[in-house]
């Protein structure tokens, strides 16, 4: 696990970089204390065509028939002044409320790829459900089978070669997962869960924002 | 529409050129007016002629020799050479066939002739009993010291197994037969004669000489495949062939050996066909099976939780980063991984 404003290792249960003193606060005040309403692809730079659209929305439909209790959003942006990618990611999965994905499908179970076609560069952010299975070698991986799209500018290819890696990355944690549940949770620092405190977690919800606001992102 | 004004086009042009009709001229009006000319007994002839101009119309007989047609002279007895021309008795009778099919005469066309010898040729490859066919014209008289055992006897005796045919064009029902001993040791007589009786009978179903052939050719060669195979059968047994022990032929099947038969007596072609037929399509199934349960599987995982990391509530996964600025360095060349107070720096 790393810390996305120094890129360190820290330690799974910690609640702030033990080398920057980093946490979500910090983020907060650069992107805003907010919750922000989302789609769950979201193309505010303006890249992808408008045939390009209804393949891209099936192409996230899909990964969600197949993982029914995840999900991918996709965030396309041309920032002017974005001081890190990974901690934009990181905040944006905290603080988004996707208004197109089910209910069943919490932020903790999403993931988050962010595209600045500005600084040209990619990032991607996973819920805690995720860290047993997708780590930053895997989701680098996932980036490097799409970059030659990526240099092309070509996003929907790019996009379709990123999850379809990532879907198999997951596919090969499902595996492992079923063989030996305990030791691969706790390897991603998460243990398995009583019944009906994931009920509990879906009522309370993160969906509708309901904090109140201060900020939007900046982008 | 195009098409209408080629066809109006080409009425109106047939029209311009439309042949005058035939008029009189004036002599010969002349002539039919004063009765000199009677229309048509140019055609008729001078009989029809005088009828006309005869005052009185009485019937008129016909010459009774014109009814008399001539009668046919009778087929001449003998036309058709019983004899065989000595020039082809030799390769008949005095040489060995060099191939299966024996038609010196050339009765029948290349292109039969080829055909039939391929099939006897097709048939010594595939049974040990060869097969040789002598034909000769439908009602020619094989000399008298000439037979099908001594052909046997002269050329084919010291062989494994051989049949011999003599063959008469058009009348299949002249076929003589003649076997080397190998085969009538291991066959009773009665049986070989059923053989011919069966080939005969698969011949005259046909009613064209050469198409007789072929079906005489056919049947026999299949009696031959099955009397090999019953033979060979016996022997594996232990049971050795008597001369006189009969056959039940009536078991053999009708027809060419079946494939499945083929199949179970030949153990490579055996697997092969298993191979080809079962287990090749049954992987493509199983594989086909398994990429569609693939696509439809649903993946789901098992309910987990976790302390927070950094204050966050839902997702602390910081995964790569790539940049692709450059179209020169590869992707590990381009992986951030610099924090960006550092890359202010």
């Amino acid at each position: 696990m790393k810390c996305p404003r120094c890129v360190q290792r820290i330690h799974r249960a910690a609640s702030s970089c033990p080398h920057c003193g980093f946490t979500i606060e910090h983020a907060d005040e650069l992107f805003g204390v907010d919750d922000v309403v989302l789609q769950k692809f979201t193309d505010a730079a303006g890249v992808l065509r408008m045939k390009e659209r209804e393949p891209m929305r099936k192409l996230l439909e899909k990964f969600e028939a197949k993982f029914p209790q995840l999900f991918v959003s996709v965030y396309i942006g041309a920032f002017e002044e974005l001081q890190s990618l990974r901690q934009f990611g990181f905040w944006l999965l905290n603080r988004a409320a996707f208004s197109d994905v089910d209910l069943e499908r919490p932020n903790e179970n999403g993931i988050l790829i962010v595209i600045d076609v500005k600084a040209k560069s990619v990032g991607i952010t996973f819920g805690y459900s995720l860290m047993p299975y997708l780590n930053e070698r895997s989701t680098f991986e996932a980036l490097s089978a799409a970059h030659p799209s990526l240099l092309q500018s070509e996003y929907l290819g790019a996009l379709r070669l990123m999850i379809s890696r990532l879907e198999k990355t997951l596919k090969r944690g499902w595996r492992q997962v079923r063989r030996n549940p305990e030791s691969i949770l706790l390897a991603g620092g998460q243990t398995p869960k009583p019944a009906g405190e994931l009920l509990q977690k879906i009522r309370e919800g993160n969906q509708v924002p309901n904090k109140k606001t201060k900020g939007s992102a900046k982008s | 529409m195009r098409w209408g004004w080629i066809f109006l086009g080409g009425l109106l042009l047939a029209k311009g050129q439309e042949l005058e009709l035939p008029g009189w001229d004036e002599d010969e009006l002349e002539a039919l007016e004063s009765g000199n000319l009677i229309p048509g007994s140019s055609l008729l002839g001078q009989m029809a002629s005088d009828y006309l101009v005869a005052e009185n119309h009485d019937l008129v007989g016909l010459d009774p020799n014109a009814r008399d047609l001539p009668e046919e002279e009778a087929a001449e007895e003998g036309l058709w050479v019983s004899s065989i021309d000595p020039t082809f008795v030799d390769t008949y009778f005095r040489t060995r066939p060099e191939a299966f099919f024996v038609d010196p005469q050339q009765l029948l066309t290349t292109q039969e002739y080829r055909d039939r010898e391929s099939f006897l040729n097709y048939h010594a490859r595939d049974t040990e009993i060869d097969f040789y066919f002598y034909l000769f014209d439908a009602q020619q008289e094989i000399p008298e010291d000439e037979s099908v055992q001594r052909v046997m006897d002269d050329f084919f005796q010291g062989e494994q197994a051989v049949a011999v045919v003599f063959y008469y064009l058009g009348m299949p029902e002249r076929t003589r037969i003649g076997f080397s001993d190998k085969v009538k040791q291991s066959v009773a007589e009665e049986e070989l004669e059923k053989i011919l009786q069966m080939s005969v009978e698969e011949a005259l179903g046909k009613s064209d000489a050469t198409s007789q052939i072929e079906s005489f050719m056919k049947q026999f060669s299949i009696r031959l495949y099955w009397i090999e195979k019953i033979v060979a059968r016996n022997r594996s047994d232990g049971s050795s062939m008597e001369s006189g022990m009969l056959l039940d032929l009536e078991a053999i099947p009708d027809g060419t050996p079946g494939f499945f038969s083929r199949l179970k007596e030949n153990p490579v072609l055996f697997y092969a066909v298993m191979v080809c037929g079962v287990l090749i399509p049954a992987a493509l199934l199983g594989v086909l099976g398994r990429y569609y349960a693939e696509r439809k599987r649903e993946y789901i995982f098992p309910d987990a939780q976790g302390s927070p990391l950094l204050g966050a509530p839902h997702a602390a996964g910081v995964g790569g980063v790539i940049n692709y600025a450059s179209v020169s360095l590869p992707p590990s060349s381009q992986r951030e991984e610099v924090p960006n107070y550092l890359q202010r720096i």
